[in-house]
């Protein structure tokens, strides 16, 4: 008599078996590639930002008394809240208690409300003007202001 | 005529065995995967740790020391992994599992400095070591610089990256 009732082979067996551990190690390796590209992103995104406002305080330097640069800070990056600091060092941005630093040109730099200020705190979503101005000594000066 | 379900002698004897190579076989598959599951998070950890370097965005302590100690890690770098390597060194009997070294063979031709070179290198390997613990949910079982890191039959080690 003929066995018309379901059967699964030795060999089907098997090779379902090695298909799923393969695919639970893929599945584990593409969960953390993935939360790689993640703090990847944020780190990246975090350079870039610094970099640029580093650029723009070192294009109003170089463009002479007078010359303003508008920037827009984005509200978060990845989601974290971040700050940037500046002073006549360079440009620091601290995220999720990290630290990176660009440089820039000027030495000297403060903010509008306190000119004898050496440190700028640009806050995230906030959008800033940076100014160059000439002192009474002939120097210049960089101001960045919160429009 | 007999309706019960009825099994041969023989088809016991060909599950009993078919079961026994299925246990056997999975028993080294599962060990081979877990070597495998470890090369691919210690990939993973040396390309973040690599990241890390790159973007010079680092923890506040580091950056701090950095800042006085060693300037250049402060700018960006081009840092690439070229490869890792695993050494089997055999049963340890101290923590009872087999120990792995892992090296890592990176390339960073803009930093030059021997000290620089070791902070780049010591960041690889303890994001390699941290993505293994992570990887086998081991974090518990070890330091807070995941020296060793452990999976579940396996401990792993890292030697200081070279440099290519």
């Amino acid at each position: 008599m003929m066995d018309n009732g379901g059967a699964l082979s030795v060999d089907f067996i098997f090779t379902t078996l090695i298909i799923l551990i393969v695919i639970g190690s893929i599945l584990t390796v593409v969960a953390e590639r993935m939360a790689i590209v993640g703090e990847t992103e944020e780190l990246g995104t975090a350079r870039m930002l610094a970099e640029n406002v580093a650029e723009a305080i070192n294009k109003a330097y170089s463009g002479g008394d007078g010359h303003v640069i508008s920037i827009a800070l984005p509200p978060n990056i990845n989601e974290k809240i971040y700050q940037i600091r500046v002073d006549p060092s360079g440009v620091f941005i601290e995220i999720d208690g990290n630290i990176g630093k660009a440089y820039i040109v000027p030495k000297r730099i403060s903010n509008a409300l306190n000119p004898t200020s050496t440190e700028v705190i640009m806050l995230a979503g906030k959008n800033y003007n940076i100014y160059n101005v000439k002192d009474t000594d002939g120097s210049n000066r960089i101001v960045i202001t919160q429009i | 005529m007999d309706v019960k379900g009825v099994i041969s002698i023989e088809y016991i004897i060909l599950i009993g065995f078919t079961m026994g190579i299925i246990i056997m076989g999975a028993s080294y598959i599962g060990k081979s995967n877990e070597l495998n599951i470890a090369m691919s998070a210690a990939r993973n950890g040396a390309i973040e740790g690599a990241n890390v370097n790159s973007f010079a965005i680092y923890p506040e302590s580091a950056f701090d020391d950095y800042m006085v100690r060693k300037p250049r890690l402060i700018s960006q770098s081009s840092i690439k992994i070229i490869k890792i390597d695993y050494l089997d060194q055999g049963f340890n009997p101290t923590y009872k599992k087999r120990k792995i070294q892992l090296k890592i063979y990176a390339s960073a031709p803009s930093v030059k400095g021997t000290g620089d070179r070791n902070s780049l290198g010591d960041r690889i390997n303890f994001y390699v070591r941290k993505s293994i613990c992570e990887a086998f949910g081991t974090q518990n079982q070890t330091n807070k610089l995941f020296n060793p890191a452990f999976s579940d039959n396996l401990l792993f080690t890292t030697a200081d990256v070279q440099w290519v």
